[in-house]
């Protein structure tokens, strides 16, 4: 072991640079591997997770678009392939629970919703598919989070009640820790479909389903073909065009992040072989000054197997102090990386430092450390003798082969360099112009505020127009407020706009290949963030 | 642009140069590789093109002329006793 360490002890600068400029490239490496290894490699912490699969519609350039409540209805009728299918949505919204109110995401599901997910309580029942119906009543699930966080863990939460949506809910079971699908819900409600949903253009529902384990994803989507084939013959006014695609969950979840970690996998490869190439440098030109205790060493007998041995063991050795450094490195990362991470990419907050992160971190470190010990250590091993014995340690080494590798080195170290900082430069380039496209309005000292009030029928309807009258009356004596508006989704926001179909005036019929987003807005909402194209239709 | 001049003749010089040349012409390949991920700049965009090879360069530069002026510093009386 003296022997081992000896010759970092005696260099402790080049030694310390070494294990520095290596941690950050192993520790760089584990860290997106572990971001990797959530969001793509590792299965779902669902029961059985590779068959539970997304049914979407199709619009007619094939991209997936939420499932109108009738096309939902008859599909459930009609498929076999699936052991359940259900529809949901999700929203964000108020909930007074014990006192004060919160604002929680909730998800209104409806019956085999949670079959398909293969979620069952940890405390309580689910829905009965009874309390669907309009007039029943009201219950919810909650998740574990929420039971600790708001019930202290009290197993006597059954039966509390929660106000959401101007309506008390029974909480009528808790789901385990870890459940918080879709998205970062809280809050399960039982969805009651329209069942007189009159139009089928109107498409609000998303539809999640468990394969049968004899069926395929692929046996599944030739059928949920079959059945949007047979809609759109039946309903030309609707359903032309709109197709049905079956993809699997983990592939609907992951599919925006995969590119994005596969970049950052490539970036971190080259800040991994930088730092190779920079330790492999180091190590030649520690292997200068060392020449003639190689020399010695092979004089009194040491053979070249034995002098390269020698010298891949300093380097895995000094690979090793960096793995080491490099993994915590990573640990530390982990959170930050979380926390920077866009919230749209799932999964990631369930990243861990485990026994596989920690395994590839050694893994790495080993492949480093031949990487930049094995060249070196061939070149320092063959010695001349005389020459090397003959000479002082200083001049040792300057020119011959060794000057050459270390050219080649600081070359490829450079051009390395060059291509990551220029990647580095063309994204930072494009976020700049992207923060710079204007998005039709004027951002500037404009502030958001979400707001949500019940209203279940028209009375309440008639009420919550009242409490937002109110509310913009107030906003704007404000001092300080030039105006205040009301607009149902803020304009290129992510929660998207609603979308319809359009005729011009003078036109008898609707004309379907006119839709355009829109927004629903108060009177005093444009002139202030001068959104003149606000209602410019979007015409595809 | 005399220094400059001097330091592209040096080893370290050439070296760099080389590698700044073959990160470039690399470059332009990966930027190929890149169009899916970035929007309004093209995947040859001229500034970045051109401040990388100068932001290189200068840290090629300071990493040469560092441990040179050390060298010029180092008293002459105590450098040859070293070792």
């Amino acid at each position: 072991m003296n022997k081992l360490l000896r010759p970092f002890t005696r260099n402790l600068g080049f030694t310390i640079t070494a294990v520095v400029v290596l941690a950050l490239g192993i520790g760089a490496n584990t860290a997106i591997f572990t971001a990797v290894r959530a969001v793509l490699l590792k299965p779902l912490p669902y029961n059985d997770p590779d068959r539970i699969v997304v049914v979407a519609e199709t619009n007619k350039r094939g991209v997936r678009i939420s499932v109108s409540g009738a096309d939902f209805t008859d599909w459930k009728a009609q498929a076999t392939s699936f052991d359940a299918i259900a529809s949901y949505g999700n929203y964000s919204v108020p909930v007074v629970a014990g006192g004060s109110p919160e604002r929680l995401n909730a998800a209104a599901v409806n019956t085999g919703w949670f079959t398909a997910m293969g979620a069952k309580p940890v405390l309580g029942r689910l829905f009965d598919p009874a309390e669907e119906k309009p007039n029943s009543e009201k219950t919810a699930l909650i998740s574990d989070g929420l039971w600790r966080r708001r019930f202290g863990a009290d197993p006597k939460v059954l039966g509390a009640k929660l106000k959401l949506q101007g309506a008390m809910h029974i909480i009528v079971g808790v789901l385990p820790a870890g459940f918080r699908f879709p998205g970062k819900t809280d809050l399960w409600v039982p969805l009651g479909l329209f069942p007189d949903s009159s139009t089928r253009s109107a498409h609000n529902y998303r539809v999640i389903s468990r394969l049968k384990s004899s069926v395929s994803a692929e046996q599944a989507q030739a059928e949920m073909t079959a059945i949007a084939a047979r809609l759109a013959k039946q309903y030309p006014e609707s359903n032309q065009d709109i197709g049905a695609a079956v993809v699997p969950l983990h592939t609907t979840l992951s599919e925006n992040a995969k590119p994005t970690l596969y970049l950052l996998l490539a970036a971190v490869g080259f800040v991994l072989l930088i730092a190779c190439a920079n330790v492999g440098n180091l190590l030649l030109a520690s292997g200068a000054r060392r020449r003639t205790e190689f020399a010695i060493r092979a004089a009194i007998g040491a053979s070249r197997t034995r002098l390269v041995r020698q010298l891949l063991g300093e380097s895995i050795t000094l690979a090793a102090l960096g793995g080491v450094l490099g993994i915590a490195l990573a640990w530390w990362s982990k959170d930050l990386i979380i926390a920077l991470a866009p919230s749209e990419i799932p999964m990631l907050s369930e990243s861990r430092i485990d026994w596989a992160a920690f395994a590839f971190g050694v893994a790495v470190s080993m492949a480093t450390g031949v990487l930049f010990g094995l060249f070196p250590a061939l070149q320092m091993s063959r010695t001349d003798l005389n020459d090397a014995l003959k000479s002082s340690g200083n001049r040792a080494g300057v020119g011959g082969a060794g000057t050459r590798m270390r050219s080649v080195l600081v070359c490829v170290e450079i051009a390395l360099s060059v291509v990551l900082v220029t990647g580095a430069g063309l994204a930072i380039r494009s976020l700049v112009e992207l923060q710079n496209v204007s998005p039709g309005y004027d951002s500037l000292n404009v502030m958001v505020a979400d707001m949500a009030v019940p209203a279940e029928n028209d009375a309440g309807m008639r009420r919550s127009i009242r409490i937002y009258e109110e509310f913009l009356r107030r906003a704007e004596s404000t001092p300080g407020v030039l105006a205040a508006g009301a607009v149902s989704t803020v304009p290129l926001s992510e929660l998207g706009s609603s979308n319809g179909y359009f005729s011009r005036e003078g036109q008898k019929q609707m004309d379907r290949s006119q839709s355009a987003g829109f927004h629903t807005a108060s009177e005093r909402l444009f002139p202030r963030s001068r959104y003149s194209a606000a209602l410019r239709p979007n015409v595809h | 642009m005399q220094l400059f001049l001097k330091l592209s003749k040096t080893d370290s010089g050439v070296d760099a140069i080389a590698g700044i040349g073959i990160g470039i012409a690399a470059s332009f390949l990966t930027g190929q590789l890149l169009r899916r991920y970035i929007a309004e700049v093209g995947p040859a965009e001229p500034l970045v093109f051109a401040g990388v090879p100068l932001l290189l360069g200068a840290v090629v530069i300071a990493a040469t002329l560092l441990p040179v002026i050390g060298a010029i510093r180092a008293d002459p009386m105590a450098a040859p006793r070293w070792e």
